[in-house]
């Protein structure tokens, strides 16, 4: 390389940081530099080109009208005395763009995030291929490292008996959602369904185990009347999109200096195609993993629809088509969670989702038999099957507590968290557990959170790991119930929650777009573009740096601990873990939750 | 017929340089004459850079040249075959030379600086266009040295004042067309220095080509009984203009510049005095090329910013007023290209034929 004599001039009155920062840069990469003092006119900048000789000239300049024409004489008189053709212009500043730059008549215009190794391809005549950030991402393991070992000796033995209870329990008993996850693991084979091989035996078994409404479609092909096929010209549109914007689209990561938390964000349009911009979006802001959740109705159907099928309404149907759509659209490191903790189709969710390698699902038996509805006896039957696919897949779930949104104290909610993480880990399984960061009916009722948010989270941190050594993952989303539908208000909270979230160590957190509490109906981009971009700043702001919670999370984490070990006495008392479900222990209708009624009376001897 | 090669030039950005483009390049296509277009700065995007008003577009047909960079094609509706990659390099990519296969509209941003122009206009040289566009950037005016004259879009743009801009009109049509075609011996040309000969032919002083402050004349006011000729090769300022203009130079004394632009780009109106000056005492102006002016366009619009949101928004100045001030100040063609009648645009582009 041979060194250049670079000249370096701030057109500006004061404005002269960045190109400080470039020239430290260019001498550090062996060129030779002269920086002028801001402020210069035109003409004092072109004498001072022409007495030093320079190769290359840099200049800074923030936009306003009446500026650009400063900067265009300023090219005027480089063409005019002659020095145009070999001396090479640059100009920087916030507002600049290519088509300006060459609207002012420069070789080169760095708009704001230029880097310096871009103005010094510019200064050594070289073409700036920018560093690919779209490999960097790779996909992280959530769970490793963790040992999973009981650091609360009394709650192990307690889980572990419930464990056995559950195993015992379950042991002669199926239900319709286990059949259908069977069948789909043993008669449907995703390479078969991808090269449109008809699968004659699926096909006769698993219209039998659904409901009417996918039954009806396989046998009369009547479509769920909010639902409706794709046409032709909407897939072609759809991948056309998908190539166009992975060319120009980069991954870049929002944790700054940090390794952790991953950050998680849902999509859920209804729309296949709507879901892959905002995944699109979410790669492209940051988000490290995106989450795939089903239509309300999905979890109280038994079984799937068929086909690449968009829908009216929130929660985007569950089909292999929706699933390998969606897959086939994510860049490389982005991690895919799809949701299987609530519903009839538990386990076949889980099958599928592992069919179509996803990274992670989501498996709860309290929280689903009672937040959403379906009876506990069939999901806990479900969820041991689930679980089984889940480790079969290699796929960790995370345990979610959203109970707590209902009125359940939080050390109740984790006490079934704690259920089903025992149980997962006796099954083989690799649980997260998902505390909720959240402004929950009990810390309203209890005045947990009246002077801060900050206490009673850590609290229920604190205690978690004083029980087992295990993933945490705050969610789902953080900051629930925090948010208002001033969308400045509801990104400037998730980005607080996030950052306390980075301080504990969490390993990831889910965040909710600024607009998911209060948008009566779909989500909107600009919402998601908020959160991530406000997160990203929360780790920005406070790095490595540390808050320092008051003496009160110290106590209230004893509690949440002491409280949990209460309820799963409890429940081991109540001798049957579905009984302890069915009788509140739990959570309580006094607390606001009911055990669920979807899939009664379905659970089957085998 | 013979090839003419024209630049729209601007006294600012707004001042309707793509406008007058788009007038001229829609008067001319569909006739017999080939129409070549290109642009110094970056045309046909539909808001502007800077205020994000909305801006004219260019709509080209097919036959229509172009010398456009790469970028501009891939946002382009019209479709051009490209006939030819130059070596010029921009912001925007290489500049690419073509014919329109399929009429569109055309986002044009070409070479930006003098020596590419010429490349430019060398190729269409070789091809049938018989009028060749050059639409300005800004406020530059550098690389009109090109053209065989230019056409200067000035108005509320640049100031609202429409003294001040019929005076600065009046400036330019005196700099670019009164002063005569000069010659002078070739070594001193090619010298690369400013030079003071005596009547004798003898240098009596070399001083730096580009003259940006009096201090750079240091010496001149000793020369002025035995002094005959001055010739700058480069830029002077308007100081040094000024200070000049009030030597005592003997009758007969002749200032030679390159062209025309190294004046307008000191202060226009301190150089048209300075020409005013030196011809008042017996003197003589020249350049060793010309560059006419061949006719102003005049806009009422700009973009007025508003407190507190600055956010810009169209405002207009008395177009009426404009029009006939700026026609009192200068000798050339003077037009509303947008409120214009047919046959006053007939007449104005007839007349560019006759430079």
């Amino acid at each position: 390389m041979i060194p250049k004599k670079v000249l370096l001039a701030p057109i500006d009155p004061v404005h002269d940081v960045g190109i400080k920062m470039i020239r430290r840069g260019v001498e550090e990469a062996g060129h030779q530099t002269v920086l002028l003092q801001p402020d210069l006119t035109p003409e004092e900048i072109i004498r001072e080109i022409l007495k030093h000789s320079v190769d290359v000239v840099l200049l800074s300049r923030s936009l306003g009208y009446g500026v650009a024409e400063i900067l265009a004489r300023f090219v005027d008189l480089a063409d005019a005395v002659g020095i145009r053709q070999s001396v090479r212009l640059g100009i920087g500043g916030m507002a600049i763009r290519p088509e300006l730059a060459a609207e002012l008549g420069f070789d080169a215009g760095f708009g704001p995030g230029t880097t310096i190794e871009e103005a010094l391809a510019f200064v050594e005549g070289r073409e700036y291929v920018p560093q690919s950030v779209r490999q960097k991402k790779e996909k992280k393991d959530i769970v490793k490292g963790y040992t999973y070992k009981y650091r609360n000796e009394t709650i192990a033995g307690l889980l572990s008996r419930i464990t056995d209870n559950i195993l015992s329990w379950a042991s002669d008993k199926t239900s319709p959602g286990v059949l259908r996850a069977q069948v789909r693991e043993e008669l449907w084979d995703v390479d078969r369904w991808r090269n449109y091989e008809k699968m004659t035996e699926f096909l006769e078994e698993y219209p039998k185990l659904c409901g009417d409404l996918p039954r009806n479609f396989y046998e009369k092909g009547i479509m769920h009347p909010k639902t409706r096929r794709f046409v032709r010209e909407e897939v072609v549109a759809l991948e056309s999109y998908i190539r166009a914007t992975r060319e120009r689209m980069e991954v870049p990561r929002l944790q700054h200096t940090l390794l952790k938390p991953l950050v998680f964000n849902q999509y859920g349009t209804g729309c296949p195609f709507q879901d892959t911009g905002h995944i699109k979006v979410s790669e492209a802001w940051g988000a490290d993993g995106v989450i795939h959740f089903d239509p309300s109705w999905g979890a109280r159907t038994e079984g799937f629809l068929d086909g690449f099928l968009t829908h009216q309404e929130d929660g985007t149907v569950i089909t292999p088509a929706n699933l390998n759509r969606i897959r086939n659209s994510l860049e490389p490191g982005t991690l895919w969670q799809v949701r299987a903790h609530r519903g009839l189709n538990t386990p076949e969710t889980v099958v599928l989702a592992g069919k179509f390698k996803a990274d992670l699902t989501k498996i709860n038996i309290c929280y689903g038999a009672l937040g959403a509805g379906t009876d506990p006896a069939r999901l806990t039957v479900d969820a041991v099957a689930a679980i089984r696919y889940a480790a079969k897949y290699g796929m960790h779930f995370d345990v979610v507590t959203n109970e707590e949104l209902s009125g359940v104290p939080a050390y109740r909610a984790f006490a079934g968290m704690l259920i089903t993480v025992d149980l997962a880990l006796r099954l083989g399984g690799r649980p997260i557990l998902q505390p909720l960061f959240c402004f929950s009916p009990e810390v309203m009722l209890e005045g947990y959170m009246r002077d801060n948010y900050v206490d009673f989270n850590v609290a229920k941190i604190a205690a978690l790991r004083r029980i087992i050594d295990a993933p945490i993952w705050p969610g789902a989303p953080i900051g629930f119930l925090t948010h208002t539908e001033d969308r400045v208000q509801s990104s400037t909270s998730t980005a607080y929650h996030a950052s306390l979230a980075a301080m504990l160590g969490v390993d990831a957190i889910t965040v909710a777009s600024s607009d998911e509490a209060y948008s009566g109906g779909p989500i909107s981009v600009p919402a998601k573009v908020d959160t991530l971009r406000a997160v990203a700043e929360g780790f920005r702001f406070f790095g490595g740096s540390r808050i320092e919670p008051s003496g009160q999370a110290g106590v209230w984490s004893g509690e949440i601990e002491a409280g949990i070990e209460r309820v799963l006495k409890q429940v081991v008392d109540r001798g049957e873990f579905v009984d302890a479900i069915y009788d509140g222990i739990l959570g309580s209708r006094e607390e606001g939750v009911y055990p669920g009624r979807n899939g009664r009376d379905t659970v089957m001897k085998k | 017929m013979k090839q003419l090669t024209v630049g729209i030039a601007g006294t600012a950005k707004n001042t309707g340089k793509t406008t007058t483009t788009r007038v001229l390049l829609e008067y001319f296509q569909g006739r017999e004459v080939g129409v070549g277009i290109t642009s110094i700065g970056y045309d046909g995007e539909s808001v502007d850079n800077i205020t994000g008003l909305p801006k004219p577009r260019i709509f080209l047909q097919k036959g229509d040249f172009a010398a456009v960079t790469e970028k501009c094609l891939e946002v382009s509706s019209a479709r051009m075959k490209i006939m030819d990659r130059m070596d010029i390099h921009t912001p925007l990519g290489r500049v690419v030379c073509g014919k329109v296969m399929k009429e569109g509209l055309m986002v044009i941003a070409g070479p930006n600086q003098s020596g590419h122009l010429r490349m430019i206009r060398q190729w269409m040289g070789n091809q049938e266009a018989g009028l060749v566009i050059v639409d300005g950037a800004l406020n530059r005016i550098a690389p009109m040295v090109e053209t065989d004259g230019f056409i200067l879009a000035t108005g509320a743009a640049h100031t609202v004042d429409i003294d001040r801009l019929a005076l600065e009109t009046h400036s330019i049509g005196v700099i670019c067309n009164h002063p005569e075609i000069m010659e002078i011996p070739y070594p001193l040309s090619s010298h690369g220095k400013t030079l003071i000969w005596s009547r004798e032919g003898d240098i009596l002083t070399e001083l730096p080509a580009f003259l940006f402050e009096p201090e750079d004349l240091a010496g001149v006011s000793r020369l002025l009984d035995s002094a005959s000729l001055f010739y700058c090769p480069g830029v002077i300022s308007g100081p040094c203009l000024g200070y000049m203009g009030e030597l005592p130079f003997r009758e007969g004394m002749k200032f030679v510049f390159d062209d025309p632009v190294k004046l307008l780009l000191s202060d226009v109106i301190t150089a048209h005095r300075f020409v005013e000056r030196i011809l008042a005492i017996g003197g003589r102006v020249g350049y060793l090329r010309s560059l006419p002016l061949l006719a102003v366009t005049v806009n009422p619009f700009y973009p007025s910013c508003r407190y507190g949101t600055h956010q810009y928004q169209a405002d207009y100045i008395d177009r009426e007023a404009l029009l006939s001030r700026v026609k009192a100040a200068v000798d050339v063609p003077v037009i509303d290209v947008v409120s214009g009648r047919p046959e006053q645009l007939d007449v104005f582009w007839k007349g560019l034929w006759h430079i």
